[in-house]
C-alpha cells in the first residue's frame, strides 16, 4: 500500500491486467481513459478513450455520490453505475487509486445481464475466468428448460388421466354407472319411451349425509355412499340402470314402470333400505333419502333434460315436504 | 427425475425412428402409449427400453446409446448450455469433471454419475464414468456432438467398462457452429 517493493512487484502490464479483468479500465488522474479492457470496450462502443470515465458512466448509488465530478470520492466503496443515456445498462463497480496517481476501475454486469449479452454480442471469452455471470445464465436456462419439461410431462399425465376418467363409465367408489353413462342411458331410454317402452326416472338424494361427513370424516361418508349404492342396486331389477351422479346424488331408470304407484313403491323401498344404519368402525351411521320421480313418456317432458328437470323439481318437493320420502313430478 | 431421462430416450427414439417403433416398444414393455410413466421414476425402464429398441432396430446397444448421446447434445437448449460452459472443446474437456455438480445445481435430484478425467502421457484424455458402465456410451455420443460443435476434430471412443478415450486431433479442424450468448428469439426451439 505504501508503494514499496511489494507493490512494484505486483505491477502488471495492461494486457495481463485485462486478461484477468476484461471489464476494467485504467484511468488518468483527471478521469480520462488511459486503457480499456476488451469487454468494457465492447460495452462502451463508440465512447472511446478520448472521453472521461464519468462522461461515459453516471453513479446511481450510493445516492450521495451521484453527480460527483471527480473520481477521488468514488474510491470509498461499492458503486452502482449506468451508462449515460441508457438507463437499463446497469453495472456494479469498484474504483481504486493507483500509485501512479491514476485510478483502476473494475466493472461487473448488474442484474440486466441477459440484456447486456444481447446488446453487446458478448462471448464466453469476454468474461473473466472467475466471473460467475455465465454460471448464472447457465443455471437459469437449465432450470427453465428442465422445469418446462417437467411441467409439460405433468400436463401430459393429467391429460391422460382425464381422458381415462371420461372414458370410464362407472363410478369408482360404488361401481354404479357414472353421470356420463347415466346421461347416455337416459337418452336411449327417452327414445325407447317414444316407441312405447315407458320408464320411471328416480333422482335420489341422501338426507343428513353432510352431517355424517362432517362428524365422522370422508371415510365414513364413503362408507355411507357405498351402502346407499348397494341398497339402490338391491331394490331395483337387473334391467334397471342405477347410477351415482356425484356426491350423495344417485339416479335410477326403472324400465317398463308406467304406473305412478309402482314407481313410488320402489322409491319407498329404496328409502327404507338406505335408512338401515351403517356400522362403521364401531359407529352407527344413519342417513335417509329423498327421491324425485318423473315418468316417461310424458307429453310435457319429451326431452331428457326436461325429464331430468321435472324429477329434480319433484326431489325438491320431497325435501320440502319433510325429507325421507318420494315425490312425483306433477 | 428418472421420468425426465426416460422421456428423453423416448424423444430420441420417436424423432429418429418414428412413432411406430415407440408404439411397438410401449406394447412390448406394457408402457402407456404416449410415454413411460414418469411417476414410476423407474430407472429400470430406461435400460429395458434401450435394450428392446436396440433389439428391434438390430443395432448393438452401445451404438444406440451413442446415438442417443449425440441426440441429447443436438437439442438446441442442451447445445447452448454446453457453449455457456467453455469456449473450446479442450476447455470443455477440462470442465467436464464439474459437470455432475453443475447438473445437480440445475436440478437437485437429477443424479448424474461422477466423472474422473485424466490426461494420459500420450496426450489422450481418459474419462472414467463412475456409474453404470454403459453410460460411457451415452457420454461418448454426447462428446462427439460437443467436439463437432466447437469445430474440433477428435476421436471419442468408449469401452463397455465405463471408460472413454478422447484424442484431440485438431482443435481448429472446422468452423465452430455459430453461437451467441444472447438468447435466441424462439425460446422453445429445443
Amino acid at each position: 500500500m505504501d508503494g514499496g517493493p511489494a507493490a512494484a512487484a505486483c505491477a502488471v502490464d495492461h494486457g495481463s491486467l485485462f486478461r484477468l479483468m476484461p471489464m476494467a479500465a485504467v484511468l488518468e488522474a483527471d478521469g480520462r481513459f488511459a486503457a480499456i479492457g476488451p469487454t468494457l470496450a465492447k460495452v462502451l462502443g463508440g465512447a472511446g478513450p478520448g472521453g472521461g470515465f464519468l462522461e461515459a458512466f453516471e453513479v446511481t448509488q450510493p445516492a450521495g455520490l451521484a453527480g460527483t465530478e471527480s473520481l477521488a470520492p468514488l474510491t470509498s466503496g461499492r458503486l452502482w453505475l449506468r451508462l449515460r443515456g441508457r438507463a437499463e445498462a446497469v453495472f456494479r463497480a469498484r474504483i481504486v487509486p493507483l500509485a501512479t496517481g491514476g485510478y483502476l476501475a473494475n466493472l461487473g454486469f448488474g442484474a440486466a445481464l441477459a440484456e447486456a449479452l444481447r446488446r453487446h454480442a458478448l462471448t464466453v471469452g469476454d468474461f473473466a475466468v472467475t466471473d460467475h455471470a455465465l454460471d448464472l445464465i447457465f443455471l437459469s436456462e437449465a432450470r427453465e428448460a428442465l422445469t418446462g419439461e417437467l411441467l409439460a410431462m405433468t400436463a401430459r399425465m393429467r391429460g391422460r388421466r382425464d381422458v381415462a376418467e371420461t372414458l370410464a363409465l362407472t363410478d369408482p367408489l360404488t361401481g354404479l354407472a357414472n353421470r356420463r353413462a347415466f346421461m347416455a342411458a337416459l337418452d336411449r331410454a327417452v327414445q325407447a319411451a317414444g316407441r312405447g317402452q315407458p320408464f320411471a326416472l328416480l333422482l335420489v338424494d341422501l338426507d343428513r349425509f353432510k352431517a355424517v361427513n362432517d362428524s365422522f370424516g370422508h371415510a365414513a361418508g364413503d362408507a355411507v355412499i357405498a351402502a346407499a349404492a348397494a341398497a339402490l342396486r338391491a331394490e331395483t331389477r337387473g334391467a334397471d340402470l342405477t347410477a351415482r351422479l356425484g356426491g350423495d346424488e344417485f339416479a335410477a331408470i326403472l324400465r317398463n314402470v308406467a304406473q305412478a304407484e309402482e314407481a313410488a313403491r320402489v322409491a319407498r323401498r329404496i328409502i327404507r333400505a338406505i335408512e338401515r344404519p351403517v356400522d362403521w368402525r364401531g359407529e352407527r351411521l344413519c342417513v335417509s333419502a329423498s327421491i324425485g320421480i318423473a315418468r316417461a313418456p310424458d307429453a310435457l317432458h319429451g326431452r331428457p333434460d326436461q325429464l331430468l328437470a321435472a324429477a329434480d323439481a319433484a326431489l325438491y318437493a320431497a325435501k320440502n315436504a319433510g325429507r325421507g320420502r318420494p315425490a312425483e313430478a306433477p | 427425475m428418472q421420468g425426465l431421462i426416460n422421456r428423453s430416450l423416448q424423444s430420441y427414439l420417436v424423432d429418429t425412428y418414428g412413432p411406430e417403433l415407440w408404439a411397438a416398444l410401449a406394447e412390448e414393455l406394457a408402457l402407456p402409449e404416449d410415454e413411460p410413466d414418469p411417476a414410476s421414476a423407474e430407472a429400470g425402464i430406461f435400460d429395458r427400453l434401450a435394450a428392446a429398441a436396440a433389439r428391434r432396430l438390430d443395432l448393438p446397444l452401445p451404438l444406440l446409446l451413442e446415438e442417443y448421446g449425440l441426440y441429447l447434445h443436438g437439442l438446441a437448449r442442451v447445445r447452448r448450455l454446453v457453449r455457456l460452459c467453455a469456449e473450446t472443446f479442450e476447455e470443455f474437456l477440462c470442465f467436464i469433471s464439474d459437470m455432475p455438480d453443475r447438473v445437480r445445481m440445475a436440478l437437485p435430484g437429477l443424479a448424474m454419475p461422477g466423472l474422473d478425467v485424466a490426461l494420459m502421457p500420450d496426450g489422450e484424455v481418459r474419462i472414467d464414468v463412475l456409474g453404470p458402465p454403459m453410460q460411457a456410451h451415452v457420454l461418448c455420443g454426447f462428446l462427439r456432438g460437443v467436439s463437432d460443435d466447437f469445430g474440433a476434430l477428435s476421436l471419442v471412443t468408449a469401452g463397455d467398462n465405463g471408460t472413454l478415450a478422447v484424442r484431440l486431433v485438431d482443435p481448429d479442424f472446422g468452423k465452430a457452429r455459430s453461437f451467441s450468448l444472447a438468447l435466441p428469439p424462439a425460446r422453445d426451439a429445443a
